[in-house]
């Protein structure tokens, strides 16, 4: 069995009295020490779905309407509050785009972390302030015992980012969700925390769902990736047959749409219109509006009336297109 | 002559550190020269903090320069003032990198758009808003968002308000700072479209300004890397990127993440965070990071020198400087 | 949306607002009415509803004759206090106007400048911060009015209220209530402005060759508007309990009737149970304040930008 499934999931929002839908029946699975990567632009429901993984959405205005997720053996939508309240200590941790805003700015950066400890390991653990230290240590913060004194604004970014992550491990989790970990930090800094991060899976096995738009990032970090696009899962594959012969449209005109080094400079290769929000997501495949196949060009074709399923094009590869044989 | 030339631009912010103590110097434009011709695009490429984007403020006179000169045309930018330095700004814009934050929440396209037309054209109302429809017209919007408000508007949209409201004048010189790095991989790639589509009809030079290499090797002819302040190589963009010659740009290229999952070249991941530039470390801004440093780099900084053998590629490295004395 | 129309939409759909608002509208009508109708018993020389009374019929409890009773003078409590109206809404209209001026100007000044007239306007602001409001109502008003200023400025001052057709007392209380109620619009306009000016849209009007003034005066103020009308709100209903106080303690409005003088009269006898003119006063009062609260919360929310969609 796998670590985490996922199968079916569709999480709406109360917005101005209506439903609307940020992630509809979206499924995959993570294994043991896997890195999975969910890619897509803003608004596709990416975060979302990470949040749910250990319902951290806020219930209202989020609702799980459908679908079912199991972690280690969980349901974790059906838990009560305290065995969340175990998951969530023990199972999966987190780390966001902005350290800033998770980190306390008026307490010690080491206080924070024994927190984490102190929390994660009760019981387990009768040196916290040692565990604290040792994990900063093996973040890469250098003389773990002066900076643990610092506040949250004496630290770079990428330092901040290296706490986030200290804090997550604490626990021993078996998923690590990092959403969007880099975005905020400068390439060279990305490549250190990137770094850590391959670290983490490798030494720990530890699992990481990496969240991110960058596709660069997917190519060098995962193994697997799912595509989302407008609140759905279009795609899921292993990262090498994802990049070299991605099936669904979106997946194939996203990756045109990235200017590469050294490539000759034509016409960037561009998605017509513009994301659309969940208020106006079009019926049928949410994609047709914006795809440039055959099918989708038509008129009242399959691709503006049916949402296309969810299936297994080939061993392991996944995609949601009508276009697909 | 080329158009824009910047010789020698220093751009210091005072720090106060105390009563008796003498101020400091944040040195965030520490010496920039460069020169830009008609209907080129120069990238210039850094991370946070290295000043580029206080470098491009500068040249748009946002920022008060300390000292150096700003030639546009022959005009020298960094000594006007008032009334002179409004009317010149006819000839130099800017496309800002928030897409939310650039555009008045409270002014519709039209009179954003109709403002700008006032002030520097003499084109009665209903030539205005002919020029107006003309102008969204170029960025790929119709008429009838002219009466609609920022907020009415997604990410990219607003972009490409902004880039009509800059090309609005028929500048000689647009400075981009960062105007795609806020935008989705989709809309980021029609958005560099239409900025490269401009430059072809109208001959406007750009000034661009971008952390990702990437788009900006995509978008520029020539390249320039800041570090700490100050120019550390420039030559052109094919050049730079396919052979970087300072350790720097080395890095940053060795960075960024690829798309190919076989070319999982090797990273070169440097130690430490950018040094603050109110206290730039002695000798060469970039020793304390660089793998590659000599006793020499601790010492004394290098000057920004052309390679011996190629055009146009400068760096400011030691190590460079040693390969000149043998050439 | 940014549109007038849809901003009345948004703020009566909260249905605690849209009530407030009705009451003020009424408010106001009848403060209308009454000065059209002073001004008329002025120009006839009759003495107006509010101003006639039978000494014989002086404390009388409320009847079907007089709804609220009579006063010492045997006047017609529910008229006078219906006519307090008027002097509340000018007190406060013309209070708060003059604070929400000198507020936005100064503190736009001060932000937008910054350097001197920052430390200046900072220094100012400061110094009125710490003195008591009432205490420097009371002093300016005395000031003016008892000449201890200069007896020349005390007569000037006489004749240009004379020449308004107001009391005097009233022109004291408007000035004092504008020069003080302005510190805390001040501050908040100052740090708008001061972070307004560094966003990338007034950054850009600036590259665009926009003058500083029209700077000013197009951009940044229609962004500082939601604040200035909010506070004017408030504001108003501090100048209506200002001005019953300040007149409680005889010192604001004379020949007028007023809410604060009804009630430093109808006290004196109120321990022997004559409590409709209180009564009548406060509940007039009240009932003007609280819709402006009500009022000043909801036009917070409608006019936020933030909440806009």
């Amino acid at each position: 069995m796998s670590l985490l499934e996922v199968d079916n999931l569709s999480i709406d929002f109360m917005v101005d009295g209506c439903w609307l839908p940020a992630v509809s029946d979206v499924s995959f699975t993570l294994e043991r020490g896997e890195v999975l990567s969910i890619v897509g632009e803003s608004g596709c429901g990416k975060s979302v779905t990470c949040l749910s993984l250990a319902r951290l959405l806020p219930e209202p205005p989020a609702r799980y309407s459908s679908g079912q997720i199991t972690l280690a053996g969980e349901a974790v939508l059906q838990s009560s509050p305290r065995a969340l309240r175990e998951i969530r200590r023990r199972r999966i941790s987190y780390i966001f785009q902005e350290p800033t805003a998770s980190l306390n700015p008026v307490f010690r950066v080491g206080d924070q972390i024994l927190e984490a400890v102190e929390l994660r390991e009760k019981g387990k653990n009768n040196d916290p302030r040692g565990k604290t230290l040792e994990l900063l240590s093996q973040v890469g913060i250098p003389e773990p015992a002066t900076t643990a004194k610092r506040y949250p604004h004496e630290l770079s970014g990428g330092m901040q980012q290296r706490i986030m992550i200290a804090m997550a491990l604490a626990g021993d989790p078996d998923v690590l969700v990092a959403d969007e970990p880099t975005t905020a930090l400068d390439v060279t800094i990305q490549a250190q925390i990137l770094d850590l991060l391959a670290k983490i899976n490798h030494e720990r096995n530890m699992a990481i769902i990496l969240v991110t738009h960058n596709l660069g990032i997917v190519a060098d970090m995962a193994q697997r990736v799912v595509v989302m696009y407008a609140g759905k899962a279009v795609e899921a594959a292993d990262t090498e047959t994802l990049l070299r012969h991605p099936a669904h449209p979106y997946t194939k005109a996203l990756l045109r749409a990235v200017p590469k080094i050294g490539h000759p400079k034509e016409t960037l290769a561009t998605i017509p219109g513009n994301v659309p929000s969940p208020r106006d997501f079009p019926p049928g495949c949410r994609f047709h509006g914006r795809c440039v196949e055959a099918l989708a060009l038509e008129k009242d074709s399959t691709c503006a009336t049916r949402a296309p399923e969810w299936r297994e094009i080939a061993k392991g590869h996944h995609a949601a297109c009508h276009c697909l044989k | 002559m080329p158009l824009l030339e910047v010789k020698d631009l220093k751009t210091w912010y005072e720090v106060k550190s105390g009563w008796l103590k003498p101020s400091k110097f944040v040195r965030a434009v520490d010496g920039v020269s460069l020169s830009l011709e008609k209907g080129e695009t120069l990238g210039l490429v850094g991370e946070s903090g290295c000043g580029k984007s206080t470098l491009g403020r500068s040249i748009v006179r946002l920022e008060e320069p300390k000292s150096g000169e700003i030639n546009l045309r022959g005009v020298n930018l960094a000594t006007l003032k008032g009334r002179s330095l409004r009317t010149a700004r006819k000839r130099f814009q800017m496309i800002f990198q928030d897409p939310y934050g650039s555009l008045n929440p409270r002014m519709s396209v039209e009179k954003m758009l109709d403002e700008v037309l006032y002030i520097h054209t003499t084109l009665d109302k209903p030539a205005r808003l002919q020029r107006m429809v003309e102008l969204l017209g170029m960025v790929g919007l119709g008429k009838e968002q002219l009466g609609r408000y920022p907020h009415q508007f997604s990410g990219g949209q607003r972009q490409r308000i902004g880039i009509a409201r800059a090309l609005a004048v028929e500048p000689d010189l647009i400075v981009a700072d960062e105007p795609v790095s806020a935008l989705d991989v989709s809309v980021q790639a029609q958005i560099v479209n239409l900025l490269m589509e401009v430059q072809r009809e109208t001959g406007v030079a750009f000034l661009f300004i971008a952390h990702d290499l990437a788009v900006v090797e995509h978008i520029s002819d020539r390249i320039m890397v800041m570090y700490l302040g100050k120019i550390v190589e420039s030559g052109s963009a094919s050049a730079v990127c396919a052979s970087p010659a300072h350790p720097y740009t080395e890095a940053l290229l060795s960075a960024v993440p690829v798309l190919d999952p076989e070319t999982k070249k090797r990273r070169i991941v440097l130690p430490g965070d950018v040094p603050s530039p109110l206290d730039p470390p002695k000798g060469c801004p970039f020793h304390p990071r660089c793998p590659k440093a000599l006793g020499k780099c601790r010492i004394e900084a290098p000057e920004l020198i052309p390679l011996p053998s190629k055009n146009n590629h400068s760096v400011a490295c030691h190590l460079h400087a040693n390969e000149e004395s043998i050439g | 949306m940014t549109t007038s129309g849809g901003f009345l939409k948004r703020l009566l759909s909260n249905k605690i607002a849209a009530v407030a608002s009705c009451v003020l509208v009424a408010y106001v009508a009848a403060g209308v009415c009454e000065e059209a109708y002073a001004i008329a018993c002025r120009a006839s020389g009759s003495t107006p509803i509010y101003g006639r009374g039978n000494i014989k019929e002086r404390y009388e409890p409320p009847s079907e004759k007089h709804w609220m009773g009579t006063d010492y003078a045997g006047k017609d409590v529910f008229w006078k206090a219906l006519f307090g109206i008027r002097t509340a809404l000018k007190v406060g209209l013309i209070g708060a106007a003059l604070a929400s001026t000198i507020g936005l100007a100064l503190g736009v000044a001060a932000g937008y400048l910054g350097g001197k007239t920052d430390k200046v306007v900072v220094w100012i602001y400061s110094v009125f911060a710490s003195i008591p409001t009432l205490l420097f109502i009371l002093a300016f008003a005395l000031l003016l009015r008892r000449g201890f200023l200069s007896p020349a400025l005390a007569k000037g001052f006489e004749s240009i209220s004379d020449s308004l057709g107001t009391d005097p007392g009233m022109m004291a209380l408007y000035l004092g209530i504008g020069m003080t109620g302005w510190v805390s619009l001040c501050k908040v306009a100052r740090g708008e402005t001061a972070r307004l000016k560094h966003t990338d849209y007034i950054q850009a009007a600036k590259t665009v060759g926009v003058s500083p003034v029209r700077i000013v005066l197009k951009h940044l103020l229609p962004n500082l508007l939601h604040v200035a009308i909010v506070y004017f709100t408030i504001r108003f209903a501090y100048a209506v309990m200002t001005e019953v106080i300040v007149s409680y303690l005889g010192l604001g409005v004379q020949l007028e009737p007023s809410w604060g003088v009804m009630i430093a009269h109808g006290q004196q006898r109120l321990w022997r149970g004559v409590w409709w003119e209180v009564g009548a006063a406060t509940i007039f009062m009240f009932f003007l304040v609280l819709p402006l609260h009500v009022l000043g919360d909801a036009l917070r929310d409608a006019l936020d930008p933030r909440l806009k969609r």
